[in-house]
C-alpha cells in the first residue's frame, strides 16, 4: 500500500470526512471532488483512498449504503455518521491549531 | 459512547467474517465501479478505451494489493489468517507424517516426563498433608533436640508442655495435640476378624484446628476433658477404613467396633485421604478422645508428667500473627520445660519451632548444613535436563524440516507476503505441534503418576493443579520457543540463495546450528545418566547390606502392640511378654522364640591399650548395636568362630534396675560391658590377631559419656544376617544403613518376637496367632510376617526407585539418539548431490558410510567430553556439599556411560549413512 506522499500524514481522514460531510458520495466522486476543490493540488491515489475509506467505515465515522448511482449501476455511497460529525469537529480543531502554529513560525521575520 | 462505537466496530468485523463472500463481492464491485468510472472519464476526454483501461488499472496500483489493503484496514485478517495458517500447517504436517509423529511423540514424552517428575518431587517436598488443604494459619509446633551440636533431632512433647503452648492465646487461637499407637480393631461383622491399624488419641478440637469436617457424622466432641475418668467411647474412622472394611456404608454412624478389644461407637468418618497430620502411618486409623487412651491402650502413663513426651502438636495462629513472631516465646517455653524434666535429662537442650504444616516437615531437618537444599536442587535438575533435551531435540527436527521449506518461504516473501505474516505462519505451526504434544503429554503424565502411586505406597501424590498448570505451560512455552528459532532463521534467507539451493554459507550455518543442538543434547545426557547411575550405585550398596537371611521363610517376625517408641512400659507388660515367649515356644512346630530390637548406632575405636603391634590403628568405625538375648544366636543360625555367647551374668540387669526399663534420656543397654562382634569387624580392627578380651571405646557424642566394651565372642559374618528388626519403615532409597554389627546382651523391651519354625513359617501362622491371642489378649498383634516377606517389601521400594532412575536415564539417552539420527540424516539429505557425484566417480559405499559415521561420531565425542566433565564436576560438587564420599565406582560408571553413548551414536549415524550409500547416483544428480 503506497503512502499518500502528497498529503500531510493524517490529514487524509480529515479531508475525506469533510467532503462527505457535504453529502453522501461514492469513492470515485470523493476523489474527483477533492481534486476539483483543491485545484488539482490534492490528489489521492486509489490505492490509498479505498483503504482509508474502509478504515473510516470500521471506526464508525462513515456509514456505507449501496444505492443505484447515476450510471444505473449500484455503487457504495459513504455518508457521515453522528460519531463522524463529532470526529470531524475534533479533527478540524486539531488542524486549526496545527496550521496556526506552523503559520506563526513561518511568519517570523528573518534578519 | 465509546462502548457503542466498540460494539459497532465488532458488529462490522463479525459481518466481515461471517458473510465473507458477500463482503468480498462488495469490495470487488466497489473497485470495479471505480475503474469503470475512470475509464469512462478518460474515454470522454478522448483516450482510446483499452489504453484508458490499462491506465486505470495501473493507477490503481495493483488491484489485489489494494483489496488486501482494504481487508487489512478492516482488520479482519487476524481471524482469517489464523484459519489459513492452521489449514496450511495441517497440510504441511500431513505431508511428512512420520517426522511429525516422531516430533509430537518426543515432545509429549519430554513434557510429560519432566512435568510428572517435577510434580512428584514437589508433592514429596512441599506438598500439603494428604486430606488437608494448604492453609496459611495452620502450623506445626515442632520439638527440637539440640543436644548434639550441629545436629537437630526431633523431639515430641509432653502433655504439660502442650498445655503451656495452648495457654498462649495471644499467639495461637487453638492448639491440638495427638499421639498414636498401633492397635488392633475389629468391625464386628459376626465373626472375629482382627485387623491391624493405628489409633490416634487427640485433644478436643483436633479436627477443628486442622480445618477438617467429617464427611459423615458429627465427629468428636469439641470440648473434651483430656483427663476424664469416664470419657465418651467414640471414635472417628479414616476414609480408607470406611472404604475397605465397612464398604462405604452410609449408616456407620452409631455402629460399634472394637479397638484393642474395647467397644467404641463410630461418631464420624474422616475426609478422603486424611490419615493423620503426620504422614507415613497406617491408613486404617481411628481417632479417639485423649481420655480414652488409658482404657484402650492399657497404658498407665499419665498426663501430668513432663517426662512422658509422646505428643505431636498442631496449632492455628491468631489472625495477624506470623509463625516467626512466635519463635521467641515458644523457645522460652521449651527451655523452661527441659528444666522440668526430672529423670536423666541432664544435658537436654530443648527448643521449639513453628512452621507451616506440610507433609514432609513433622521432624526438623536433621542437620544444619545445606544437604537438604542440595538434594532438592538435584532432584529438580533432572527433570529440567530432560525437558532441555526434549526441546533441543524437537528444535533440531524442526530445523531439518524448516530448511527443506526455505525455498517455499523465500518465494512467499518475494511474492509480497510480509515477513510477519510468514513468521506468524511458522509460529502457528509450532504452536499446533506443541498443542498436540501437550495433549499427548497429559496422557503421559497421568500414566506416570498412576505408576508412581502404585509403586510407592507411602506417598500419596497431591496433584496441585496450579503446579501442574504452571509446569505444563512452562514446558509448552519452552517447546514453542525452541521450535521457533529454526523457523525464524529460515525467513532471513535471501531469495536467490534459497532458490539456488546450493550448499553454501546458508546451509553450513543451519547445519552448524543443528550440530550444536545435538552436541548440547549429548552433553546434557551425560549428567543425567551419571546422576541416575550414581543413585543406582548407592542403592546397590544399600541392597548389599540386606543379604538374604538364611532360612528367611522359616523365621516369623511377630510384632505386638507394646508401643516401643517412647520407652515406657510396665512390669506387667514385661512379664506378659515373657509368658508369651514361653507359650509360643510351646506351639508344635516352633523351634524357638526370641526377642530382638536394634539398640543404637554410634562410633567406636580400638582401646589404646589393645592395639596390635605392627598393625596401623584403624580409624573410628561406626557400629550398630543389636540386642542378642538368650537364644538369639542359635535361633538366627549365627555361629561363633571365637569366644562365646553372653552368659547369664552379662544378661542380667546392671545397677539394680529391672531388665527392660531404660532411664529417661539414656540410650538403652549401652552401659553393659560385654559385646560380640562379627569376624569382618575383628579383622578390620585387629587383623588376624585374637579379638577376645580386647576392648573398644566409644567416641564422639552419640552416647552420653564414654563407654568401654569388652569383646567376649566373635561370630562368623557369613551367618549373621545383619537384619535389624527394629520396626524401621522401609526408608526412601539413598538413606544409608551404616555401621558394622555388634551384639549386646541386654534387651530393651519391645514387642518384637522372632519365632523359628521347623517347616515353612507360613503354615504355623494361624496356630501362633491363636496361641498369642489366648495367652495375652491385651497385647494385640500388630503384624506377623516371615522375614522373607519383610525383606521382599523392603526390596520392592528400592527397586521402584531403581526403575524410576533407570527410566529417566534411558529416556534421556533415547532422545539424544533420535536427535543425533536426525542431524546425520539431515546432513545426508543436504549432500545428496555430492554423494551422487562421489559414487559416480567410483567411491565405494563403505567410504561414503565412513564419511558420515565419522561426522556423527565427532559430534558425539564433542558432546561426550563436555558432558562428562559437567557430570563429574557435578558429582564432586554434590559430594562436597553433602559431606559424603562419591559412591565407589563413579569413575567406572562414567566410562561405562561414555562407551554406551558412543555405541548409540554409532548406530544412529550408521543407519542414515547406510541409506546414503545406497543412493542411486543418477537419482542423486537429478536432485535440484
Amino acid at each position: 500500500m503506497s503512502r499518500p506522499s502528497d498529503l500531510v500524514q493524517g490529514t487524509l481522514d480529515l479531508l475525506l470526512l469533510k467532503i462527505v460531510a457535504l453529502g453522501p458520495l461514492h469513492g470515485w466522486a470523493i476523489a474527483q471532488r477533492l481534486r476539483q476543490v483543491s485545484g488539482d493540488v490534492l490528489q489521492v491515489s486509489e490505492g490509498s483512498l479505498y483503504p482509508a475509506l474502509h478504515k473510516l467505515e470500521l471506526e464508525g465515522w462513515l456509514t456505507a449504503t449501496w444505492q443505484i448511482s447515476d450510471t444505473g449501476r449500484r455503487a457504495k455511497f459513504y455518508a457521515l455518521s453522528r460519531a463522524g460529525r463529532r470526529a470531524l469537529d475534533r479533527e478540524l480543531a486539531d488542524w486549526a491549531r496545527l496550521s496556526g502554529a506552523i503559520g506563526r513560525v513561518v511568519k517570523l521575520k528573518e534578519l | 459512547m465509546r462502548l457503542r462505537r466498540r460494539l459497532s466496530t465488532w458488529r462490522f468485523r463479525l459481518r466481515s467474517v461471517l458473510r465473507r463472500a458477500r463482503v468480498e463481492q462488495e469490495l470487488d464491485d466497489e473497485i470495479r465501479d471505480h475503474i469503470e468510472r475512470r475509464v469512462a472519464a478518460d474515454v470522454a476526454r478522448g483516450v482510446a478505451p483499452d489504453q484508458a483501461r490499462q491506465a486505470a488499472l495501473r493507477a490503481f496500483g495493483g488491484i489485489e494489493q489494494a483489496k488486501e489493503a482494504c481487508r487489512d484496514a478492516r482488520r479482519v485478517n487476524v481471524i482469517e489468517h489464523t484459519v489459513q495458517d492452521l489449514r496450511f500447517a495441517s497440510r504441511h504436517f500431513a505431508r511428512a507424517p512420520v517426522v511429525t509423529a516422531t516430533m509430537i511423540g518426543i515432545f509429549a514424552l519430554g513434557i510429560g516426563f519432566s512435568t510428572a517428575l517435577l510434580l512428584f518431587i514437589q508433592s514429596f517436598v512441599s506438598g500439603p498433608v494428604p486430606g488437608i488443604s494448604r492453609q496459611e494459619s495452620l502450623v506445626r509446633i515442632r520439638g527440637i533436640d539440640r543436644t548434639r551440636p550441629g545436629r537437630a533431632l526431633g523431639r515430641e512433647f509432653s502433655y504439660p508442655e502442650y498445655r503451656e503452648y495452648a495457654a498462649q492465646r495471644a499467639l495461637f487461637s487453638a492448639v491440638a495435640a495427638w499421639t498414636s499407637y498401633d492397635m488392633v480393631f475389629d468391625v464386628e461383622t459376626g465373626q472375629a476378624n482382627p485387623q491391624s491399624g493405628a489409633a490416634t488419641y487427640v485433644t478436643g478440637g483436633y479436627f477443628q484446628v486442622l480445618g477438617l469436617r467429617p464427611v459423615l457424622g458429627a465427629g468428636l466432641p469439641i470440648e473434651a476433658n483430656d483427663a476424664d475418668p469416664a470419657p465418651p467411647l467414640v471414635g472417628v474412622i479414616s476414609h480408607a477404613l470406611w472404604e475397605r472394611h465397612l464398604d462405604r456404608s452410609p449408616d456407620v454412624i452409631g455402629r460399634t467396633m472394637k479397638v484393642n478389644g474395647v467397644i467404641i461407637t463410630i461418631a464420624g468418618v474422616a475426609p478422603r485421604r486424611f490419615a493423620g497430620a503426620r504422614t507415613g502411618g497406617s491408613q486404617m486409623r481411628v481417632w479417639m478422645p485423649l481420655g480414652t487412651r488409658p482404657l484402650v491402650q492399657r497404658t498407665t502413663s499419665t498426663l501430668s508428667s513432663y517426662d512422658d513426651a509422646r505428643f505431636g502438636l498442631a496449632a492455628r495462629l491468631q489472625p495477624g500473627v506470623r509463625a516467626e513472631q512466635t519463635r521467641a516465646i515458644v523457645e522460652t517455653i521449651a527451655a523452661r520445660t527441659a528444666q522440668q524434666m526430672t529423670t536423666g535429662s541432664t544435658g537436654l537442650v530443648a527448643s521449639t519451632d513453628v512452621v507451616p504444616m506440610i507433609a514432609s516437615n513433622y521432624f526438623p531437618p536433621s542437620s544444619d548444613n545445606a544437604e537438604g537444599s542440595a538434594g532438592r536442587f538435584l532432584s529438580v535438575l533432572f527433570p529440567v535436563l530432560i525437558l532441555l533435551i526434549t526441546c533441543t531435540n524437537v528444535s533440531a527436527l524442526l530445523a531439518g524440516l524448516g530448511v527443506a521449506r526455505r525455498r517455499e518461504i523465500a518465494v512467499r516473501l518475494a511474492l509480497g507476503a510480509g515477513r510477519r505474516r510468514v513468521v506468524r505462519q511458522l509460529v502457528t505451526e509450532t504452536v499446533m505441534l506443541a498443542m498436540a504434544a501437550g495433549a499427548l503429554g497429559l496422557l503421559v503424565i497421568w500414566l506416570l503418576l498412576r505408576l508412581f502411586e502404585a509403586n510407592i505406597p507411602d506417598l500419596s501424590i497431591a496433584i496441585d493443579w496450579r503446579g501442574l498448570a504452571f509446569t505444563f505451560s512452562l514446558a509448552l512455552v519452552a517447546g514453542v520457543l525452541f521450535g521457533l528459532s529454526p523457523a525464524l532463521h529460515a525467513t532471513r534467507l535471501g531469495l536467490l540463495e534459497a532458490l539456488k539451493d546450493s550448499a553454501g554459507v546458508v546451509v553450513a550455518r543451519r547445519l552448524r546450528l543443528q550440530s550444536a543442538l545435538v552436541v548440547a543434547q549429548i552433553a546434557f545426557t551425560q549428567p543425567a545418566l551419571l546422576g541416575m547411575g550414581s543413585v543406582l550405585l548407592e542403592m546397590r550398596s544399600d541392597l548389599r547390606e540386606l543379604p538374604a537371611q538364611p532360612h528367611a521363610d522359616r523365621i516369623l517376625e511377630v510384632r505386638f502392640n507394646v508401643n516401643p517408641r517412647y520407652g515406657s512400659l510396665d512390669d506387667h507388660r514385661e512379664h506378659t511378654l515373657v509368658r508369651l515367649q514361653e507359650r509360643l515356644a510351646a506351639v508344635p512346630g516352633v523351634e524357638g522364640v526370641v526377642r530382638q530390637e536394634i539398640v543404637d548406632s554410634f562410633d567406636v575405636e580400638v582401646h589404646p591399650a589393645d592395639t596390635v603391634a605392627g598393625l596401623e590403628p584403624a580409624p573410628p568405625q561406626q557400629v550398630r548395636a543389636i540386642a542378642a538375648p538368650a537364644g538369639y544366636f542359635p535361633l538366627m543360625g549365627i555361629s561363633f568362630v571365637r569366644g562365646r555367647d553372653f552368659d547369664a551374668a552379662e544378661r542380667s540387669p546392671a545397677r539394680g534396675r529391672p531388665a527392660g526399663i531404660p532411664e529417661r534420656g539414656e540410650r538403652s543397654g549401652i552401659d553393659t560391658g560385654a559385646i560380640v562382634i562379627g569376624s569382618g569387624l575383628a579383622r578390620r580392627l585387629w587383623g588376624g590377631a585374637d579379638a577376645i578380651g580386647r576392648r573398644l571405646v566409644s567416641v564422639g557424642r552419640n552416647l552420653r559419656g564414654v563407654r568401654t566394651f569388652t569383646i567376649v565372642g566373635v561370630v562368623d559374618d557369613a551367618t549373621t544376617d545383619a537384619r535389624d528388626h527394629g520396626g524401621r519403615h522401609p526408608e526412601l532409597p539413598g538413606s544409608r544403613r551404616d555401621g558394622a554389627r555388634i551384639f549386646m546382651p541386654w534387651v530393651h523391651t519391645t514387642g518384637h518376637l522372632l519365632v523359628r519354625t521347623r517347616g515353612a513359617a507360613e503354615h504355623l501362622l494361624p496356630a501362633i496367632r491363636a496361641a498369642a491371642v489366648d495367652e495375652a489378649p491385651e497385647l494385640p498383634i500388630v503384624s506377623a510376617r516371615t522375614i522373607a516377606a519383610v525383606e521382599a517389601s523392603e526390596r520392592r521400594s528400592v527397586f521402584a526407585a531403581i526403575y524410576a532412575a533407570g527410566g529417566t536415564g534411558a529416556l534421556a539417552l533415547l532422545l539424544s539418539a533420535i536427535g543425533l539420527y536426525a542431524v546425520v540424516a539431515f546432513a545426508v539429505g543436504q549432500r545428496v548431490r555430492e554423494i551422487g557425484i562421489r559414487t559416480a566417480l567410483g567411491a565405494g559405499s563403505r567410504q561414503v558410510v565412513r564419511l558420515f559415521v565419522r561426522r556423527g561420531l565427532s559430534l558425539c565425542l564433542f558432546g561426550l567430553v563436555i558432558g562428562l566433565l559437567l557430570g563429574i564436576a557435578g558429582v564432586r560438587v554434590i559430594s562436597a556439599v553433602q559431606g559424603s564420599e562419591p559412591p565407589t565406582g563413579i569413575l567406572g560408571l562414567s566410562v561405562l556411560v561414555a562407551v554406551f553413548v558412543i555405541g548409540v551414536a554409532l548406530v544412529a549415524s550408521w543407519i542414515p549413512a547406510r541409506s546414503a550409500a545406497r543412493i542411486d547416483p543418477l537419482a542423486a544428480l537429478r536432485v535440484e
